[in-house]
C-alpha cells in the first residue's frame, strides 16, 4: 500500500479504509517484524485509525442530534 | 326493426353478447370454491368455481397463477366474463387470491413445499450481508410504520449509510408487481446498493399474502444484491423471508441486522488501538532486553578471553624463563667462551688457548692443556 493511498483517505469509502486498517493490524501481528518495520506498521495503522475514528465520531454526533430531536 | 326480428349469425350472436358483457362487466370479482382443477400443456389452467348452487368454468395461464391451487380451496378471482366460440360461458381470470385462513395456509404450505424442492430456501444460497454498508436500498411503503421503524433504527445505529427508497404498495392487488419492479430497478443499477431491505409491519395472513406470492419470492431469490426481509411480527414467517439471504423478525430487527452499532465499532477500534500500542511497547522492550543481554554476554566472553590470554602469557613467560641461559647456569651448567664466542664443538680449540668459563656464581679464566674428541656426541 503506498503512502499516496494514505493521503487520499478522506476520499475513500469507510469500508476501504477499514480494510486497510485490518491489513495493517495483521501485518503488525505477524512474527519476525524488525523494530523499524513494527514502527512503520504502527504508524500506518495509527493514521488509518485516526480517519476511522473521525468518521465514526461524526456519526455519533449525528446520532446524538437525531435522538435529541425525537 | 324490432330486436326479436334481428337475425344474426352464431358468431355474431356470440360477439354481440361478449360486447354487452364487456360494456356491463369489464371485470368482476367472483368468489367460490375451486373444483376440477387441471393444467394443460404446462401453460393453461382450467378449473371450476362453484358455490352451493352454481358452477362457472374458469381459464387462466400458468403465469397468472400466483399461488398454488387445488380443489377445495376458496378463492376470489378478478375475471372477465365471456362466451367462448363454442357458446360456453366462462371467466377469463386475471388474478386469483386465496380467501380465508384455511386456504391461505394451504396455499402457503403447497408453495413452500414446491419452492423448497427447487432449492430456493437452501442455506448454501444465502449470502452474508456487508459489514459496514454505505448504501441500503429500502423497498417498503413510505407511509407504513414498518418503514419508519427501519429508518429510525438505521439512522441511530449507522448514520454513515445512505438509504435509497423504492416506495411500493405492501398489500392488495398490484403490490406484488410493485415489489418485483422495485427489486428489478435496484438490480439493474450500474452501482446498486450493497443490500436491499424489504420491510413492512405486521398484519393478517391476508395482509401479508403478497410475501407468499410465488413471483415475489422468485424475484427475491434471483436478486444479485443480497436481500434482507423483515415483515410482520415475530411469529410471521413468510416465503419471502425464507428466500431472502437474511430473514428478520420485524423491520426494526432487519435494521439491526443490516447495520453495525457505531458506538460498538468505535469501542472495538479503541481496543485495537490499545492492543497495537501495547504490542509495540512489548516489541521494543523485548528488543532492548535482547540488546542488553547481548552486551552482557559479549562482556563476559571478552573477560573470559582476557583471562585465557593472561594465563597463556604466564605460561609463555615461564617457558621463556626456563629457556633463558641463566636457568641452565642455575642448574649447574657452565657457559664456555673461546675468543669471546660461546664454545659449542671444541674442534677449533688448541692447547694453550685461553677459555672463559661462566658458572652461576663466577667467571673462571683457564688455559687448554689437552683436547680429545668425545665418543658419544649429542646431535
Amino acid at each position: 500500500m503506498s503512502d499516496q493511498k494514505l493521503t487520499n483517505l478522506s476520499k475513500q469509502s469507510f469500508r476501504d479504509v477499514m480494510r486497510q486498517f485490518e491489513s495493517a493490524v495483521a501485518a503488525f501481528d505477524e512474527a519476525d517484524l524488525d523494530v523499524e518495520a513494527a514502527i512503520q506498521a504502527y504508524e500506518r495503522a495509527n493514521t488509518l485509525l485516526a480517519e476511522l475514528e473521525k468518521r465514526l465520531k461524526n456519526a455519533q454526533a449525528k446520532v446524538k442530534t437525531i435522538t435529541a430531536q425525537q | 326493426m324490432e330486436p326479436a326480428q334481428l337475425v344474426v349469425s352464431v358468431s355474431d350472436c356470440i360477439a354481440l353478447v361478449n360486447q354487452t358483457l364487456d360494456a356491463a362487466y369489464p371485470a368482476l370479482y367472483v368468489e367460490g370454491e375451486v373444483a376440477s382443477f387441471k393444467v394443460n400443456h404446462s401453460n393453461y389452467v382450467f378449473f371450476d368455481l362453484k358455490d352451493g348452487e352454481s358452477t362457472i368454468n374458469c381459464f387462466m395461464t400458468v403465469y397468472q397463477m400466483r399461488m398454488p391451487l387445488e380443489d377445495g380451496m376458496r378463492v376470489r378471482v378478478l375475471a372477465v366474463p365471456r362466451l367462448t366460440k363454442w357458446g360456453k360461458f366462462s371467466l377469463t381470470v386475471k388474478h386469483v387470491a386465496p380467501v380465508g385462513e384455511g386456504t391461505l395456509k394451504r396455499a402457503y404450505e403447497l408453495l413452500k413445499k414446491k419452492l423448497a424442492a427447487e432449492g430456493l430456501f437452501a442455506q448454501e444460497r444465502k449470502r452474508p450481508l456487508p459489514h459496514w454498508p454505505e448504501a441500503i436500498g429500502v423497498i417498503s411503503s413510505t407511509q407504513a410504520a414498518g418503514y419508519a421503524d427501519f429508518c429510525k433504527v438505521t439512522a441511530t445505529r449507522w448514520p454513515l449509510a445512505q438509504l435509497q427508497t423504492a416506495h411500493v404498495r405492501v398489500q392488495g392487488v398490484g403490490a406484488a408487481n410493485d415489489i418485483i419492479k422495485a427489486l428489478e430497478h435496484f438490480n439493474a443499477q450500474a452501482t446498486p446498493p450493497e443490500v436491499l431491505a424489504l420491510v413492512r409491519g405486521g398484519g393478517s395472513l391476508d395482509d401479508l399474502a403478497i410475501f407468499n406470492d410465488e413471483h415475489v419470492v422468485r424475484a427475491i431469490a434471483a436478486s444479485r444484491v443480497p436481500v434482507i426481509v423483515g415483515v410482520g411480527h415475530e411469529t410471521d414467517e413468510t416465503l419471502a423471508t425464507l428466500a431472502a439471504d437474511v430473514g428478520a423478525s420485524t423491520p426494526s430487527n432487519a435494521a439491526e441486522l443490516v447495520t453495525p452499532d457505531v458506538h460498538e465499532v468505535l469501542r472495538r477500534l479503541e481496543l485495537t488501538h490499545q492492543r497495537l500500542a501495547e504490542g509495540l511497547h512489548n516489541a521494543l522492550k523485548a528488543q532492548l532486553q535482547f540488546v542488553v543481554h547481548q552486551r552482557t554476554n559479549l562482556t563476559e566472553r571478552l573477560q573470559a578471553q582476557l583471562v585465557q590470554l593472561a594465563s597463556q602469557l604466564t605460561s609463555y613467560r615461564q617457558l621463556i624463563g626456563q629457556l633463558h641461559p641463566n636457568a641452565a647456569l642455575r642448574r649447574g651448567y657452565s657457559l664456555v667462551r673461546h675468543n669471546g664466542q660461546l664454545l659449542r664443538g671444541g674442534q677449533d680449540v688448541q692447547c694453550g688457548d685461553e677459555l672463559h668459563i661462566e658458572t652461576n656464581q663466577a667467571i673462571i679464566n683457564s688455559e687448554v692443556t689437552h683436547v680429545r674428541p668425545k665418543t658419544n656426541q649429542l646431535v
